[in-house]
């Protein structure tokens, strides 16, 4: 795996802990950057690449949870591994809530953190591989006309050729003739790969 | 020459003065019994005195403790912080040692970590000493200080509670050293108290304006220190009494703390107040004899 593909972000207002846990992440093989606020790292941006983010619980100005609501408002999945001073349960229930991969309370073993941080790039990894499958399948949906489409979703919902053809006012041959190109344009075999090829592009049919 | 004359210079010399001999007998042991009486009393007064500012001593040391019983998880934070920095900085060092040849670039690195270790390891020493200096019972030390450096040491122990609360801080002291003579220990309780008072005057506050001012400043003889937060204030019939035993404006409080502040300063030849802001929130301050006027 290359070092790009390892990638920590450590956001923490405290110096010494920035300092020892990047020490400690580069000693272990891991690409890291760190940021002395919550504001900071929100200017900083964020680029696709298997990544997990260790964060600090309290910090002036915009807090730890506050970051998480932040982020969890853009597209971009980032596993969040809290660390705290505190380490109360009413917070570290509604990080978990809001889907943070872990909760260390400092001071924690390396061990801890580098399982957890194993934990979170494998979410990660995850996340991007199902947004690049769904990058890919929306690029095959773009190559469909417009009737296709509308063939596609009839389709989608389990119609026979004969029922797509009613509803749409066509006749079957036709129907089956546009049925057979989004087939090929999706590059699907069968109904079942098509559903869940759609699925993972967020079409979804009740 | 008359009967009576005759008489007298027959009587002895007991009989003539019985009377007089009697009556400054009397008065001498009168004294002696006032005397008595007197030095009794004063040992009497002497031992309530002694018993008082012991029972005042417990009482100081009994809010002491209650307000760092508020304060255990600021205190816990600000010690697991440099724990925690303690602990991946060794992992780093061990991790950068495990090689066969280690590196001069990663000598230098260890070096570096051993000393934030070092300087962690003093820091989090320097809280639990802050913390047991306030805890303990017992007899006070005058000395002169620092107001700014007591400002300082006390802040040290709240800062994990204003990150938590979302207080933010803003100091406005004296640049010179503001010198006065007083007990180090008695002086941080007042501060603290008047700190966290602030901190909790602020729970119903909106988040973002939570603010804490400190300011301290020479002021002719004195040195002046004030507290000032951004909460709701204190009604006006409250604000009279505020500094009396057992009034308080909190739900939870015994309303001793600002009452004991107030005992300690008077101790010390100063005066403290409060006041509504006319903008926000509530200033507490407090005065003291400055340092050029110390002998």
């Amino acid at each position: 795996m290359s070092v790009l593909e390892r990638k920590v972000f450590v956001v923490d207002d405290e110096l010494s802990v920035r300092k020892s846990l990047s020490r400690l992440l580069k000693a272990a093989g891991f690409h890291v950057e760190t940021f002395a606020s919550a504001r900071d790292f929100l200017r900083h941006g964020i680029e696709q690449s298997v990544s997990c983010l260790v964060l600090d619980m309290q910090m002036p100005e915009l807090n730890g949870l506050e970051l998480q609501e932040a982020l969890s408002k853009t597209d971009r999945c980032l596993p969040i591994i809290f660390i705290t001073g505190h380490g109360d349960i009413p917070t570290s229930v509604r990080a978990m809530k809001a889907g943070a991969t872990d909760f260390l309370a400092k001071p924690f073993d390396e061990k801890d953190l580098l399982n957890a941080i194993e934990r979170a790039h494998e979410r990660s990894r995850e996340a991007l591989r199902d947004k690049a499958e769904a990058d890919e399948v929306r690029l095959r949906l773009a190559t469909l006309t417009s009737r296709e489409h509308e063939v596609l979703l009839q389709v989608l919902t389990g119609q026979l050729n004969k029922q797509i053809a009613a509803t749409l006012g066509a006749s079957e041959k036709t129907i089956k003739v546009h049925r057979g190109r989004v087939m090929h344009k999706m590059q699907v075999q069968s109904v079942a790969d098509l559903v869940r090829l759609c699925e993972k592009a967020g079409i979804r049919v009740s | 020459m008359t009967v009576g004359d005759g008489l007298g210079s027959n009587l002895s010399f007991w009989q003539q003065h019985l009377t007089l001999v009697v009556l400054t007998g009397g008065v001498f042991l009168l004294q002696s019994g006032l005397i008595v009486v007197l030095m009794v009393q004063n040992r009497r007064r002497r031992w309530a005195e002694r018993e008082s500012h012991q029972r005042r001593e417990e009482l100081s040391h009994m809010t002491r403790v209650a307000t760092m019983g508020e304060l255990t998880a600021s205190l816990a934070h600000e010690i697991n912080q440099p724990l925690a920095a303690i602990l991946s900085n060794a992992q780093a060092a061990q991790r950068l040692l495990a090689v066969e040849d280690v590196e001069e670039k990663d000598l230098g690195e260890i070096r570096e970590i051993l000393a934030d270790i070092a300087a962690d390891d003093l820091r989090a020493g320097e809280v639990i000493r802050r913390m047991r200096t306030l805890l303990r019972k017992g007899e006070s030390y005058p000395s002169v200080l620092d107001m700014n450096d007591l400002v300082a040491e006390v802040l040290g122990l709240v800062r994990g509670e204003m990150i938590l609360h979302n207080v933010s801080l803003s100091l406005e002291l004296s640049s010179d050293p503001l010198l006065t003579h007083g007990d180090r220990i008695q002086l941080q309780q007042v501060l603290l108290n008047l700190i966290v008072n602030a901190l909790d005057a602020m729970k119903e506050t909106s988040g973002r304006s939570r603010k804490l001012v400190i300011r301290s400043r020479a002021n002719g003889r004195t040195s002046e220190v004030s507290v000032q937060n951004s909460g709701a204030g204190v009604p006006a019939d409250k604000l009279e009494h505020i500094f009396e035993p057992f009034v308080t404006t909190k739900a939870h409080g015994l309303g001793l703390g600002l009452s004991i502040c107030r005992s300690i300063i008077q101790a010390h030849g100063g005066h403290i107040g409060c006041r509504n802001d006319p903008n926000r929130g509530v200033i507490f301050w407090f005065t003291l004899p400055a340092g050029d006027d110390l002998k």
